[in-house]
C-alpha cells in the first residue's frame, strides 16, 4: 500500500439482478482533501458506472450522503479520507433502512416520522403587522435544534428505530422541540401531542448513538430530554 | 402507559435506591440486640412505619422490573405490547399479593 | 400518468414558494424535483435576504426605493427599473411571511429581525439567521409544504417539457429509484430549477446545479436572456470552492494579499471589501495574476480581529466549513480564499410574473431571468428573488390555469414514448467518447476562457471547443444500462443540457461588445450605454445560437459610473 492510494470496499447491491450483497474493492489515487464523496465519484467515473450514491451539495449542508464509513454513520462529503487514518475505507449504506441499491436507501420511513410531528409554526391567531418580536435569547433557544439537515444519520443509529418501525426517532423528536421552544409557536398542547406517546418520547433509552454521529453536532438527547420535561410539566399542571 | 408509565418507572427507581438501601442496611448492620434472630425482625417489622417501606419497595421494585422487562421485550419486538402490558400486570399484582401477604404475616 | 393542474420543476426555495401560492389559490399543484426538496442548493445560501425593514440603527433611512437603486446600481444599470421596483416593494412582505411561517431569523437586541451590511448596500439590509439563512428558509418552506400537504415527486429527472403549437401539455420525467419513465400532464409548468455554476470547473454550486432546467426551457422554445452574466464569488473556499459568505466580509472581515496589504484600497477605496461581487473578484484575480497571492492561487480572508466570540455567534457554519474543508480555525488563521462561479443572472427570459413568451411557462429563481440583476447580482438578493418571484409566478399561474383549459394528454402520452426511445437508443448507442472528461474539459475551458476577464480570441476558442465536445457528445453513451438509480444515464443526459447553456454563455459573452458588471472584456473595456444598453435573447436553434435584443426598462435611474 503505497501512501498515495487506498482502498475503498463499496458495499453493492442491485435488487434486480443480484441475489445477495457484496463488497467490491477499488484502489483509488489520494489527493489533497479528498473526501469520501469524492472518492466514489473517481470510482463512478473511473472504475464502475453502475455504481449507486445519493450527492448534492458536497458542503455538508444538504444531508443527502449520509452513509455508514468505516463503522460509524457519517456524511460522505465531510468525511476527509485522511482523518480516517486507515488504509482501508469502508462504504456501506445507513443501516436499517430499506434499500434502492448500492449506497442508495429508501428514506421514506424516515421522511414519514418527520412529517408526523407537525413540522410547522403553530399559530392561531393572526399575525402581526410586521414580525413576531422575540429577544436573542429566546432566538437562542433555536440555535442547534434548527440546525437539522434530515440526513438521517442518527435516526439509522438508533437501536430504539432498529427494532421499533414505529418509533419517531431522534430527529423528528429534535423537529417537534425545535417548535416547542420557539416563543412564536402557539401550539400548546397540541403541539406536544404527536410526540406524547409510547413510540415518541418515551421510548427513547438515552443511548446517545445520535449525538455520536449528527453531522451538525446537535445533541438530540438533550432535545428528547427537554420536550419530555415539557410533555410531563403540562400534564401535571405544571405549565 | 408511555408519560405516566415512563415517569413512574423513574420514581420507581428513585424508591428502589433508597429504600434498598434501607432494607440491607437494617438487614445486616442494625442489630437489636446481641443477634439477629427472627422473632426480633418480626417484632420490628410490626412498627407501621417498617412494613410501609417493605411495602412501597416490595411495589416498587415489582413495577421497576417488569417495566424494565416489557421495555426489553418491546426493544427486541417479541410479541405484541399490549400483551406483555397485561401480562406482566397480572403477574406484578400477583406478585405484590404474595410479597404483601408475607409482610402482612410478619406485621400482624 | 400523473395528472395535476400546475406542475413547479424544482424543489429549492422559488418552487416551494410558487407552489405554497398556487396551493393556496385553489390550483392542484405538485413539485417536481431532481433531489428530495431538503436537498436543494437554495440551502446552502448563507449571508442572508435584503430587506429594506430598518431594523438596523444605521438602517432606519432605508427604504425599497434605495433598495432598488443600490439593486440597479450594483446591477450595473442593466436590471430592469420596473421589475426591481416591483421586488423591493413586495420584499417586506415576502420576508415578514418567512418569519410569521417560523423562519429562525438572527434579532437585534429589541426583539425585530438583525441586519447586516452586504457588499453594495448603502445601509445594513441583509436579514440572516445566523450564516445559515438559506438552511432556515428552506426548511421552513418546505414545513409550509408539508402543512399544506401538497404532492412532492422527489428524485424525478425531468427529460423534457411537452410543447405543442406553443401550448405547454405537461412534462416527462424519469423516476431515478426506479427507472420508470412517466408522463405528467398539466396546462402549466413553473421551472424553479436553480443555476447553471456546474458548467464551470470551479463553482461554489451544488454538483446537482448543471442548468437543465433552463436547457430544457430553451430547447422548448423559451428565449435565454442576458447568459453571459455569470457571477464569479470573490470569497470562495480553497481548494474545495465552498462558498464564504460574503457575510464574513459584512462582519467585518478583511481581504489580505500576500504582502500583508488590505489591497481593496486600491480598487474600491470607499466600500473596501464591501465592493460588490464582480468589482471584488476581478481585484482578487488581479492580485493573483501579478503574484500577490500565496502559493500563486488565492488570498487570506481574515477573521481573526473579529474575535472568537463574534465568529462563534455570527460566523459559525463558516467556521466549520473551514476547519472540515480546509483545517484551518477562523478564529486562528485567515482562511484561503478565490473567486469561483457562483450565480448565473441569466435564464429564462420572464416577465416580473414569471410569465414566459410560451404559453403555459412559467420561471422563477435563478433558472429565470426578469431581469433585476442585470450585470451583476447583489449579494443576498437571491434569496430574496426565490421568494419574491416564486409568490409572483405562484400568482400568474394560478390565473393562467383558471382561465386555460385542460392539458392534452394523448400530446403528453406521444411525447412519453419519444423519450423512452431516445433513451434506449442512448443506451443502445455504440459511442466510445467518454462523457466525464468531455464534462471536465468544458469546465476547464469555460474557466479559463469564458471567465472572470474574457477577450474576443479566447471565446471564439472557447466556442469551438463547445462545438468540438458537442460532438463528441453525440459519440457518447452511459456504459450501465440498469434501471435503478443509474447515475452514468443521468449524468450523460446532464451533459447535453449543460454544453448547451455552456454554448449560449459563450456566444452572448461573445455578441455582447462591452463591459458591464460581471462581463469584463480586455478588447472592450468600458461599458457602453450606447450600443449595450439591452438584453440579449437567445433563441434556440440547431445549430448556433440565434440572438435577439430587447430594451432595458429605465424609470427613475439613468445610468451613472459605478463608483465604489
Amino acid at each position: 500500500m503505497s501512501e498515495n492510494q487506498f482502498t475503498l470496499k463499496v458495499f453493492r447491491f442491485d435488487p434486480d439482478t443480484d441475489t445477495g450483497h457484496r463488497y467490491d474493492s477499488y484502489t483509488v489515487p489520494l489527493r489533497g482533501g479528498m473526501t469520501v464523496l469524492d472518492a466514489l465519484f473517481y470510482v463512478l467515473e473511473e472504475k464502475d458506472p453502475s455504481l449507486a450514491f445519493r450527492y448534492a451539495c458536497r458542503g455538508a449542508v444538504c444531508g443527502s450522503c449520509a452513509m455508514h464509513i468505516n463503522g460509524t454513520n457519517r456524511l460522505a462529503c465531510q468525511t476527509q479520507i485522511v482523518t480516517l487514518q486507515a488504509t482501508e475505507v469502508q462504504v456501506s449504506p445507513l443501516p436499517y433502512l430499506p434499500l434502492i441499491k448500492d449506497l442508495v436507501v429508501e428514506m421514506a420511513p424516515f421522511y414519514q416520522k418527520m412529517d408526523n410531528v407537525q413540522p410547522y409554526l403553530i399559530t392561531h391567531e393572526s399575525p402581526p403587522e410586521k414580525e413576531y418580536l422575540q429577544s436573542p435569547r429566546q432566538r437562542k433557544k433555536l440555535d442547534s435544534v434548527t440546525d437539522c439537515i434530515w440526513c438521517a444519520a442518527c435516526y439509522s443509529a438508533c437501536p430504539v428505530a432498529w427494532g421499533d418501525p414505529e418509533y419517531l426517532g431522534p430527529a423528528a423528536l429534535v423537529k417537534a422541540q425545535r417548535f416547542a421552544v420557539d416563543s412564536r409557536d402557539q401550539g400548546g398542547a397540541e403541539r406536544l401531542k404527536p410526540t406524547d406517546a409510547e413510540e415518541g418520547l418515551w421510548r427513547c433509552h438515552t443511548v446517545f448513538n445520535c449525538v455520536e454521529v449528527c453531522p451538525k453536532e446537535i445533541n438530540q438527547t438533550e432535545a428528547i430530554e427537554g420536550l419530555r420535561r415539557r410533555t410531563l410539566k403540562r400534564r401535571l399542571g405544571w405549565k | 402507559m408511555s408519560a405516566w408509565g415512563w415517569l413512574l418507572q423513574r420514581i420507581t427507581a428513585g424508591i428502589v435506591l433508597i429504600f434498598l438501601a434501607i432494607h440491607l442496611w437494617l438487614l445486616h448492620y442494625v442489630y437489636l440486640g446481641e443477634r439477629l434472630t427472627f422473632q426480633r425482625i418480626e417484632e420490628r417489622l410490626q412498627a407501621p412505619v417498617l412494613w410501609t417501606a417493605e411495602g412501597l419497595l416490595l411495589a416498587a421494585a415489582i413495577y421497576h422490573a417488569l417495566y424494565g422487562l416489557r421495555g426489553i421485550a418491546i426493544d427486541y419486538r417479541w410479541g405484541n405490547p399490549r400483551t406483555w402490558t397485561w401480562s406482566l400486570t397480572v403477574v406484578g399484582v400477583a406478585g405484590f399479593l404474595l410479597g404483601g401477604y408475607a409482610l402482612y404475616c410478619f406485621a400482624s | 400518468m400523473f395528472s395535476h393542474q400546475v406542475l413547479v420543476v424544482g424543489g429549492g426555495l422559488a418552487g416551494l414558494r410558487a407552489a405554497i401560492e398556487a396551493h393556496d389559490r385553489g390550483v392542484d399543484v405538485a413539485i417536481l424535483s431532481l433531489v428530495h426538496p431538503l436537498r436543494s442548493h437554495s440551502g446552502a445560501a448563507q449571508g442572508g435576504v435584503n430587506a429594506a425593514l430598518g431594523n438596523a440603527e444605521e438602517g432606519k433611512d432605508d427604504s425599497p426605493e434605495r433598495h432598488a437603486y443600490d439593486t440597479v446600481k450594483g446591477s450595473d444599470f442593466l436590471a430592469d427599473q420596473d421589475a426591481v421596483e416591483e421586488m423591493t416593494n413586495d420584499t417586506p412582505e415576502r420576508i415578514y411571511e418567512m418569519e410569521h411561517w417560523g423562519c429562525p431569523f438572527s434579532r437585534n437586541p429589541d426583539g425585530t429581525i438583525a441586519q447586516r451590511p452586504f457588499g453594495g448596500g448603502a445601509f445594513p439590509r441583509t436579514c440572516y439567521g445566523s450564516d445559515k439563512t438559506g438552511h432556515y428558509m428552506l426548511h421552513t418552506l418546505y414545513e409550509q409544504t408539508i402543512k399544506r400537504g401538497i404532492r412532492v415527486y422527489a428524485e424525478w429527472t425531468v427529460l423534457s417539457i411537452v410543447v405543442q403549437d406553443d401550448l405547454v401539455n405537461g412534462l416527462v420525467a424519469l423516476h431515478m429509484p426506479t427507472g420508470q419513465v412517466e408522463g405528467f400532464t398539466a396546462p402549466a409548468v413553473i421551472m424553479a430549477t436553480g443555476g447553471a455554476g456546474r458548467i464551470y470547473s470551479q463553482s461554489t454550486n451544488a454538483i446537482i446545479n448543471t442548468g437543465s432546467g433552463i436547457a430544457l426551457a430553451y430547447m422548448a422554445g423559451a428565449l435565454l436572456k442576458d447568459m453571459e452574466f455569470v457571477q464569479f464569488h470573490p470569497t470562495c473556499l480553497y481548494p474545495t470552492n465552498i462558498l464564504i459568505t460574503e457575510g464574513a466580509r459584512g462582519e467585518g472581515g478583511y481581504l489580505v494579499n500576500n504582502r500583508g496589504e488590505r489591497f481593496m484600497k486600491d480598487y474600491a477605496p470607499t466600500a473596501m471589501e464591501l465592493a460588490p461581487r464582480d468589482i471584488v473578484s476581478r481585484s482578487i484575480r488581479t492580485e493573483i495574476a501579478q503574484g500577490r497571492a500565496f502559493e500563486d492561487v488565492y488570498v487570506h480572508l481574515d477573521l481573526r480581529h473579529l474575535g472568537q466570540e463574534i465568529i462563534l455567534e455570527r460566523l459559525p457554519g463558516i467556521r466549520d466549513i473551514a476547519m472540515h474543508f480546509a483545517g484551518v480555525d477562523p478564529v486562528k488563521q485567515p482562511i484561503p480564499v478565490l473567486p469561483a462561479q457562483h450565480y448565473t443572472m441569466g435564464g429564462i427570459g420572464t416577465d416580473s410574473w414569471g410569465q414566459t413568451p410560451l404559453n403555459g411557462l412559467f420561471a422563477a429563481g435563478e433558472c429565470a431571468c426578469v431581469s433585476v440583476h442585470g450585470a451583476n447580482r447583489l449579494g443576498g438578493n437571491s434569496l430574496l428573488e426565490t421568494v419574491v418571484f416564486g409568490q409572483r409566478a405562484g400568482v400568474r399561474v394560478s390565473e393562467w390555469v383558471k382561465g386555460n383549459g385542460a392539458a392534452n394528454p394523448a400530446r403528453v402520452e406521444s411525447a412519453l414514448g419519444a423519450s423512452n426511445q431516445r433513451l434506449e437508443e442512448l443506451i443502445a448507442g455504440k459511442g466510445e467518447e467518454d462523457p466525464c472528461l468531455i464534462r471536465q474539459e468544458m469546465g476547464e475551458v469555460m474557466m479559463e476562457k469564458v471567465g472572470i476577464f474574457r477577450h474576443r480570441d479566447e471565446m471564439e476558442e472557447a466556442i469551438a471547443k463547445l462545438r468540438e465536445l458537442q460532438q463528441r457528445l453525440a459519440h457518447t453513451r452511459p456504459l450501465y444500462g440498469g434501471k435503478r438509480f443509474n447515475l452514468d444515464l443521468l449524468r450523460t443526459y446532464e451533459l447535453g443540457g449543460l454544453l448547451l447553456v455552456a454554448e449560449v454563455i459563450a456566444h452572448g459573452a461573445l455578441v455582447r461588445e462591452e463591459s458591464r458588471g460581471s462581463h469584463s472584456r480586455r478588447d472592450f473595456e468600458t461599458r457602453d450605454d450606447q450600443d449595450w444598453m439591452k438584453h440579449t435573447l437567445a433563441h434556440f436553434t440547431p445549430e448556433v445560437p440565434r440572438f435577439s435584443f430587447s430594451p432595458v426598462s429605465i424609470t427613475k435611474w439613468q445610468p451613472e459610473a459605478r463608483k465604489y
